[in-house]
């Protein structure tokens, strides 16, 4: 753990811890730290502050195996290598076998050469153009998150120390905020936004660990509101595990799930086709494609009903509240 | 009555008493002086503006392609007395009175702006036509108009309306007509002999009353400001501390004080987006950050000194502010909602007073990287009123310029740059301060660090020593210059020039009067505006004359 971050950690303790005991308002009454300050909590604003390391997703979309990483160069050397997809291996299969009540699927290599690892949707999505890297889906994903069409935030609790701890916890909210995003088209540190009234949209808390600045925790479940032009809708992942780079108040890496190709067709399908085909796809193709889903054997239609996802994601810190 | 309004009538009380207790002492004991020369003192944009709106009603949207204002000695308000109308600033002010004119006669807002109904509306109307000139006329030029201004309009209105048969569309030019007159887009200041004392020269009773509602209000005077004078009123000095309480009392007050700081900190150059920052570098400093930034500190002023009618020195150590969620994030601290709210830094934070606020912090620092020289420079000349020379022609600043070089911090940079002599002086008066503030970056965000080495943020301050900003800001509030400064910022605010020699002796008084008082804004206002410096003059300035 770098020192600036355990400082910025211990602050945003402090001021949390401090609010807690008391600090008063006029206002609102809310308060909050000072984080990066050393000091303790300074009060104002609105919402009570949550006792935990928050984030805000500054990027978030489809990972592509194939992707330029001169486009994500925060990916490199985290979760994605030119010669294998780290994601997981969330069956515990090696190509999902053949026994009945499997979905039979081809697995990646993690670039170590560990097997296994999961990503079925890839198959999918690599047969539609606008669902590559920097495409329409991509594109409209990627901006979904920055101007509060799909804003996201995430809270790492029990942290002690950001390089090595044995037990953390991960929860993702949606929020009805919108991040404050620069002049660089980016998201900015350090903002406030308050998880989504409704719980629905609060993920189950995955539990793990810190290893050598590297967090993996899971399994949880999780639903995204999102109101993204003509679609909204709630995006469910299920059975997901998470795996983050955390840095100097950054953290990268990727959440890997499942994902129903109900959702996906509820999602991206109809309304992309039946509303002037925007995205350019054949719907019958479309619809022959979830045909590889590689997941959710459901035993009364012997069909598989999901399909293993990877999605990248990008946060930095912020201040959340109720 | 709130506690502010309380404090009005007992400083306005108090002026009376001292009025009547002292004979012909009418300024409180005030040194006996002459101010110095008046002139034509041009409106600003703002006073432009805010006059338009309290005159014809705040629907009216003025345009901003109105003639450049000019800062001078530091002050827009006293550009403001050497500047005239180009020829094509007088065409801007012409389109711009057009615009007005059609809004302020147009069908939704004329029913507010004109009192009479014209006998037709597809013709001339006189009668109806001169109630509105005289009317609106007074309030634009700040005094009754002469017959034949008035006369002159009514011609106008008249046969603009015969010709376009309409009534509205001839009064418009006769309005038109008003608002490009030089009486209204300049403040004339008018004098006149002392009848108490024939060697002397005082403004006119009008022409106080333009100065006092301008100084408070930043606006031309209400009819009841312009009655006071008209009648004589405002001669007397217990009239005009009452007239002077009842305008602080105002809430356009808060329109004046937010005006007079606006120009001392110089945050048009915000309002007109010339506060740049790399948009890589500092990716936070969007427009809206920027604007909120002038506003924080704005309103924390008002709070303080307003609201609150605190010392003034404590602007520089208070806690106390306003934020919005942007700001939130430049300082790293939790604050949500939609919009402003009051907040509290931390008491063991690394922020205290304006000087910690993002907005001086961008103003006085470069677009890539913060400026010890500039922040000094501007403590020194703006807050301690100490005169700094300009840096000589042939100064090589590559070394303070190269933030990625071998010297790795400011105070590094420049302790090398000052080895040249013919910089040394001025800098060992600027950097020491400015240093204070290199926690602060480009954007006024926190940081203990620059390319790595810890920046050390500690000085002196003629003679007191801090270790940080928060230190820096007690030394400037305990500096036996800051109170005189802004007495003396503020006079040559409201009298638009610099103070001529014969004046020292009354600034001297007005300071002893505020600090007395705590430093009470309210106070100073009080005794400055009862004031021979405010209330009499040498003469008119000639026209050669320049800012002393």
């Amino acid at each position: 753990m770098k020192n600036n971050s355990l400082k910025w950690v211990l602050a945003v303790a402090m001021g949390f811890v401090a609010s807690a005991c008391g600090s008063t308002n006029e206002g609102a009454g809310a308060t909050g730290g000072s984080a990066g300050t050393g000091g303790s909590a300074g009060t104002g604003g609105t919402g009570n502050a949550r006792e935990a390391l928050g984030y805000v997703f500054g990027d978030f979309g489809f990972l592509y195996p194939d992707m330029n990483l001169e486009t994500y160069p925060n990916m490199e050397n985290t979760d994605f290598g030119e010669e294998g997809v780290r994601g997981f291996d969330l069956d515990g299969q090696i190509g999902g076998g053949t026994d009945p009540g499997t979905c039979l699927h081809e697995d990646f290599d993690a670039p170590d050469g560990t097997p296994g690892i999961d990503y079925g949707l890839w198959s999918f999505l690599r047969q539609f153009e606008p669902m590559r890297q920097s495409q329409l889906i991509d594109s409209v994903i990627s901006s979904a998150v920055k101007n509060g069409e799909m804003s996201i935030v995430m809270e790492l609790g029990g942290v002690d120390d950001m390089v090595n701890d044995d037990e953390v916890t991960v929860q993702i909210f949606s929020t009805q905020d919108s991040p404050l995003v620069g002049t660089d088209g980016q998201v900015l540190p350090n903002g406030t936004l308050a998880v989504h009234p409704d719980s629905t949209y609060h993920s189950t808390i995955a539990t793990g660990a810190i290893v050598n600045g590297v967090l993996v925790a899971g399994p949880f479940d999780v639903s995204l509101k999102f109101n993204i032009q003509i679609v909204d809708a709630d995006m469910q992942l299920t059975d997901n595990w998470i795996r983050l780079t955390l840095g100097n108040g950054t953290a990268s890496g990727i959440l890997s799930g499942h994902w129903s190709t109900a959702q996906i067709d509820e999602i991206i399908g109809t309304p992309t086709t039946q509303n002037g085909n925007a995205a350019g796809f054949d719907y019958t193709e479309f619809l022959a494609a979830m045909e590889a889903a590689d997941a959710g054997y459901d035993e009364e239609s012997g069909e598989c009903t999901s399909f293993t996802t990877i999605f990248r994601l990008e946060a930095v810190t912020a201040f959340l509240t109720d | 009555m709130t506690h502010n309004q309380r404090g009005r009538c007992i400083a306005a009380l108090l002026a009376v008493v001292a009025v009547a207790c002292a004979g012909s002492d009418t300024s409180g004991g005030a040194p006996a002086t002459e101010g110095g020369p008046v002139a034509l003192r041009r409106l600003t944009s703002q006073q432009y503006t805010q006059s338009i709106h309290d005159v014809l009603g705040n629907d009216i949207v003025v345009p901003s392609r109105i003639e450049p204002d000019a800062r001078l000695e530091g002050l827009l308000g006293v550009g403001a007395s050497f500047v005239s109308v180009t020829p094509s600033g007088f065409e801007k002010y012409e389109a711009a009175a057009t615009a007005i004119a059609e809004q302020a006669l147009g069908s939704e807002l004329r029913g507010a702006n004109l009192s009479c109904e014209p006998s037709s509306a597809s013709g001339a109307d006189d009668s109806c036509a001169r109630e509105f000139i005289a009317t609106i006329g007074r309030r634009l030029f700040r005094r009754t108009l002469a017959e034949d201004e008035i006369a002159r309009r009514v011609a106008i209105a008249a046969s603009s309306a015969t010709e376009l048969g309409d009534f509205y569309a001839g009064l418009e030019m006769a309005l038109t007509s008003l608002l490009v007159s030089p009486n209204f887009l300049f403040r004339v200041e008018e004098i006149e002999p002392d009848p108490a004392d024939g060697s002397r020269l005082r403004l006119t009773s009008t022409s106080v009353a333009t100065r006092l509602s301008y100084l408070i209000w930043n606006s031309t005077p209400d009819d009841e400001l312009l009655d006071a004078a008209e009648s004589g009123a405002l001669l007397n000095t217990g009239n005009l501390a009452a007239q002077a309480a009842r305008l602080l009392d105002s809430p356009k007050a808060e329109a004046g004080i937010r005006a007079f700081f606006s120009d001392l900190l110089t945050f048009r150059r915000i309002d007109e987006g010339l506060v740049r920052k790399s948009p890589t570098e500092f990716p936070a400093f969007t427009l809206t950050l920027a604007g909120d930034a002038k506003e924080q500190t704005l309103r924390t002023i008002v709070d303080h000194l307003v609201t609150n009618e605190l010392d003034l020195r404590e602007l520089y150590t208070t806690r106390s502010t306003f934020l919005t969620p942007s700001l939130g994030s430049v300082y790293a601290v939790p604050f949500g909602g939609g919009g402003w709210g009051p907040y509290e830094f931390a008491e063991d934070g690394p922020r205290a007073g304006l000087l910690s606020h993002v907005s001086l912090m961008s103003i006085t620092a470069h677009p890539g990287r913060s400026s010890a020289t500039l922040r000094g420079k501007f403590v020194r000349e703006v807050l301690l009123c100490q005169d700094i020379p300009d840096p000589p022609a042939n100064v090589d600043f590559s070394i303070v310029e190269n933030t990625g070089g071998e010297l790795r911090t400011a105070r590094e940079r420049l302790g090398e740059h000052v080895t040249n002599d013919a910089c040394a002086g001025c800098h060992q008066l600027m950097d020491p301060i400015g240093l204070a503030f290199e926690n602060f970056d480009a954007i006024g965000a926190y940081r203990t660090q620059e390319n790595g080495v810890d920046i050390d943020a500690s000085g002196n301050l003629d003679g007191q020593s801090y270790d940080d900003a928060i230190g820096m800001g007690q030394a400037l509030r305990d500096h036996e210059s800051l109170g005189p400064c802004m007495t003396r910022n503020l006079y040559r605010y409201a009298v638009g020039r610099n103070p001529v020699s014969g004046e020292q002796a009354l600034l001297t008084f007005l300071d002893d009067r505020f600090a007395a008082s705590g430093y009470r804004w309210g106070s100073l206002i009080d005794a400055l505006v009862v004031s021979d410096g405010f209330l009499t003059a040498s003469g008119q300035r000639e026209a050669e004359e320049v800012a002393q």
